[in-house]
């Protein structure tokens, strides 16, 4: 194989341009048929006989040449050149024809590029989480059998029983809104539970996670920013930690910087700390159907399978006498 | 006298392939030689049995040079001409050796199979 590759070059330089081998060539084909020449004519030829029977005993000259010039050259790379001049000559005749196949061609490319990019995030890039394979999300069953978010009251009945998780967070995606000095705008967010980095297994960037007693009410207006809403609201500040920002009228302590790429859902997300507690109490009132519920993120502990940890909220179902729960990742 | 002749007008077509094996053959024998003492060489060799059009031994000699099998340098000739000058390699020694061999066996098979012809014929 290595040696092929001197060929191929030479090959390729003998495509593109006449070499000063080719007058060489033909010097040494000349040279001989003189000698050839020479010799007729010692033996007693004369000099135009001993000519024309060198040329005969030599044979075909430009055939000769031609044979060089297919060693010599990439005959599929002319040829695909001579294809290639043809298809052009052929579109600009035929505007119509060729704006139809580009336009499909484009079409084609588009679509494939979109579906290949939704796939890409979707299945193919590992989630940036520390061992994906072991977060789940859990869901209440509607009555109608259709997946919904977890009423507070469940997810609190669910974590301190379950066995099958080795943590449970609370997940709600409320909106919100960034007041600013000039302008504000609507983000993308989550209000979660305080384990909810730790979960997940992800390093903050910058600053530090949620604490335990952040949790409570009253201690909970700290706000972990996304990467991407740090450098496009904030110009990438590395001493955002600490400021004071407005979301939804109230106001915030910044505690840390997500890390780049780090997603949630759909979205990268900005992130607040929610209190499972003071939810809790305003929807121990409301059926469990109630709109503003969780979807918790959970981890399954290491040694069991995802079916052996279905039965763990099943139990609560019982327990709580609420419809069942189905788990998605 | 008469048999001379008739080996001139019965010259045999060379075949296929074959005349890369006596080019290599015959630079492995002489060294490095030019285009014209190849053909020299073969005519010597063959006894003017083979019809040669000696520009064949040049589509020879690209095609040898393509395989990497011999190797070319200008230098000068008997009569002080420039000349480019062939020279097999040992890529080239190791291709004849196996040719060689392929040549003995084949030739041999042949010889094999005409002498059972032969000696069917009452």
């Amino acid at each position: 194989m290595m040696r092929r590759l001197p060929t191929l070059w030479r090959r390729l330089r003998g495509t593109f341009r006449d070499e000063p081998c080719d007058a060489e060539f033909q010097a040494e084909i000349e040279e001989h048929i003189r000698l050839l020449a020479d010799r007729y004519r010692r033996q007693g030829m004369t000099a135009d006989a001993a000519v024309s029977a060198a040329r005969r005993q030599f044979g075909n000259v430009a055939l000769l040449t031609e044979d060089r010039r297919r060693l010599r050259t990439l005959p599929a790379l002319e040829s695909v050149w001579t294809d290639l001049t043809y298809a052009a000559r052929g579109l600009r005749r035929n505007r119509a024809f060729a704006a139809a196949a580009v336009t499909t061609l484009a079409l084609g490319i588009g679509v494939n590029t979109a579906i290949f990019s939704v796939c890409d995030a979707v299945l193919f890039k590992p989630l940036p989480y520390a061992e994906p394979h072991r977060i789940v999300t859990l869901w209440e069953r509607m009555r109608g059998g259709s997946p919904g978010t977890v009423a507070p009251a469940n997810f609190v009945d669910w974590r301190s029983a379950s066995r099958s998780f080795s943590a449970m967070a609370a997940v709600s995606s409320p909106s919100f809104i960034l007041g600013g000095q000039n302008e504000s705008a609507r983000l993308a967010g989550a209000a979660v539970s305080s384990n909810f980095f730790s979960l997940l297994g992800v390093r903050l960037a910058l600053g530090r996670g949620f604490l335990e007693e952040e949790d409570q009410p009253g201690k909970n207006r700290v706000v972990v920013l996304s990467d991407s809403l740090w450098r496009d609201r904030f110009g990438s500040d590395r001493a955002i930690v600490g400021r004071v920002i407005t979301l939804n009228d109230e106001s915030y302590t910044v505690i840390g910087v997500a890390p780049a790429g780090f997603r949630f859902g759909s979205a990268a997300a900005d992130f607040s700390s929610e209190q499972p507690g003071r939810r809790l109490g305003a929807d121990r009132t409301q059926s469990s159907e109630a709109a503003a519920g969780y979807a918790p993120a959970a981890r399954h502990r290491a040694a069991r399978t995802r079916s052996h940890a279905a039965g763990g909220p099943g139990r609560a179902r019982h327990r709580g006498g609420q419809s069942g729960a189905a788990l998605s990742r | 006298m008469s048999k001379g002749r008739a080996d001139l007008h019965k010259k045999s077509e060379i075949l296929q392939g074959t005349l890369d094996l006596m080019i290599l053959q015959t630079l492995q024998a002489l060294g490095p030689l030019h285009g014209f003492g190849i053909a020299r060489r073969l005519e010597q060799v063959s006894e003017h049995v083979l019809q040669l059009n000696e520009g064949t031994v040049y589509t020879s000699l690209l095609r040898l040079q393509d395989e990497g099998w011999i190797a070319s340098a200008w230098g000068a000739s008997e009569n002080n001409r420039k000349a480019k000058f062939y020279s097999i390699t040992r890529r080239g020694l190791k291709q004849l050796a196996k040719e060689t061999e392929d040549w003995q066996r084949i030739s041999g098979v042949i010889g094999r199979v005409l002498g059972l012809a032969g000696g069917r014929q009452p």
